[in-house]
């Protein structure tokens, strides 16, 4: 009897399990889907300051609204779209739209900091991926860019850079050395055979120039690597930042003045259809400037770590192969 | 005391780079690997020199075959001229052509930083480049006195 009594009560009491479970099931659900968004956002900003070295090359299928996920997010009252700015092929979110203007760009982020908010044209954020990433990448640049080499920066990546190179003088500088005599710097580069990958980082050395000529400079480069790469990715980096004492050393080292540049190298990334990366981000303290233990010795080049730096945003910062 | 200090170090690398050998000084077998450790030790420099990998060092330099050992030690930060280097041919006959492939690397030096830094013009234009037997030795630094007397050590009993 109890038995029996205890079913025959147990009926509704089936139901209203059934329905507390429909409904805490509901819920979990819920919590789960918004958990797991805001997890895996946690955990991109997480590796984004990690050096860890994954073997996963997982790539930006969907990029990830790198201002939203910054530490330093920019306003959110900017009218252009990144998706207007980045290459059709970059597969950018629309996470622009938020983000101020470029000529907004060099303005403070609203966090109490003079730190400028991050280019919102630039490549966003992206899972990070290994070394073998840049395995089919070739670095142009100036003496930061002898660095890499030199440090054996991310499984050192085919690099080839001359201390003093500016936007005009790469174009016709033969100032390689090879067997075969003196070579420009897409001559030698001739070297390394096919590249998917083409990053660029040039204009440190040509803060002194006017605009006209600085673009111009810069463009004709650019157009010789495109005709020399058809089917590469290229990427314009920006010019880093300098301590604030570089002026010292470096007449025409200043932070405003490279912020102006980088603008300008934006609107190149723009007209060209090639990717911008905001590498200044990466290394850059509250006040916008390169910190003094970046570079000790002139305010402009960097320490090993301020490379392992550098090369943790490209890392953190792709695009989708096609 | 500091003094003292440079001497004790000078002559202790000398040991080392001389360990295995006897005889003559000029006869000293130099090892380009320790050699050019030693002259980064015992020279100033203003900035931090970096041993540059074998094949970096084979392209920044344009070496060939001509070339049996080497060792090349470059400014790290891409800040200054500063650099050593240490050359080792098969015969002391071949050491000519040693010499011509650092006053290339010197010339190229020269491109870098006449516009960019001039300042290290200074270093550049008074190097020392040295040749003992079948080693070329190469130093660019402000500290030129340092450098000679460093490859000097090199070669003592």
């Amino acid at each position: 009897m109890q038995i029996r009594r205890k079913r025959q009560n147990r009926s509704p009491g089936i139901v209203k399990a059934v329905v507390v479970l429909l409904v805490t099931g509901g819920i979990s659900f819920c919590l789960a889907f918004v958990w797991q968004n805001v997890s895996q956002a946690t955990t991109q900003v997480s590796r984004d300051n990690q050096r860890e070295d994954t073997e996963a090359v997982v790539l930006s299928q969907e990029p990830v609204d790198a201002a939203s996920l910054s530490a330093d997010p920019p306003p959110d009252s900017g009218e252009e779209s990144a998706a207007e700015s980045l290459p059709e092929e970059s597969g950018e979110s629309d996470s622009g739209e938020e983000a101020e203007d470029a000529g907004e760009e060099s303005e403070a982020v609203p966090d109490g900091t003079n730190r400028p908010a991050p280019a919102p044209e630039a490549v966003p954020l992206s899972p990070r991926v290994s070394n073998r990433y840049l395995e089919d990448a070739l670095f142009f640049g100036d003496s930061l860019s002898v660095g890499i080499p030199l440090y054996q920066v991310a499984g050192n990546p085919d690099t080839v850079a001359f201390t003093g190179i500016n936007p005009l003088s790469i174009n016709t500088s033969q100032v390689i050395n090879s067997p075969q005599g003196k070579l420009t710097l897409l001559e030698a580069a001739k070297q390394y055979g096919e590249k998917k990958k083409v990053y660029i980082m040039l204009g440190g050395n040509g803060l002194w120039m006017d605009e006209k000529s600085f673009t111009e400079g810069y463009q004709t480069f650019l157009d010789s690597v495109k005709a020399q790469y058809p089917g590469a990715q290229i990427f314009l980096q920006s010019i880093l930042p300098v301590t604030e004492d570089a002026h010292l050393t470096y007449e025409t080292a200043d932070n405003d003045v490279i912020r102006g540049f980088n603008k300008l190298i934006i609107g190149l990334a723009k007209k060209n259809g090639v990717y911008y990366l905001d590498v200044a981000q990466a290394l850059m303290d509250n006040n916008g400037v390169l910190p003094k233990e970046a570079s000790p010795l002139d305010g402009m080049h960097l320490t090993p770590e301020y490379y392992e730096k550098w090369f943790d945003y490209l890392k953190t910062h792709t695009v989708e192969e096609k | 005391m500091k003094r003292l200090n440079k001497m004790l170090l000078l002559a202790l690398s000398a040991m080392l780079v001389m360990a295995g050998c006897g005889g003559k000084a000029e006869a000293v077998d130099i090892l380009p690997g320790d050699a050019a450790a030693a002259l980064v030790e015992q020279v100033d420099f203003q900035d931090s020199l970096q041993a540059a990998a074998g094949d970096v060092a084979a392209q920044f330099y344009n070496l060939d075959d001509t070339i049996t050992d080497f060792a090349i030690y470059i400014s790290g930060s891409g800040a200054t001229a500063e650099e050593v280097a240490v050359l080792k041919v098969e015969k002391e006959a071949d050491a000519a052509h040693a010499e011509g492939i650092i006053k290339e690397r010197l010339g190229t030096l020269k491109d870098m930083f006449e516009n960019y830094r001039p300042d290290e013009m200074v270093k550049i234009g008074d190097p020392v480049i040295e040749t003992r037997g079948n080693v070329v030795y190469f130093v660019c630094t402000s500290d030129t006195r340092g450098a000679k007397d460093a490859i000097a050590a090199l070669y003592k009993a």
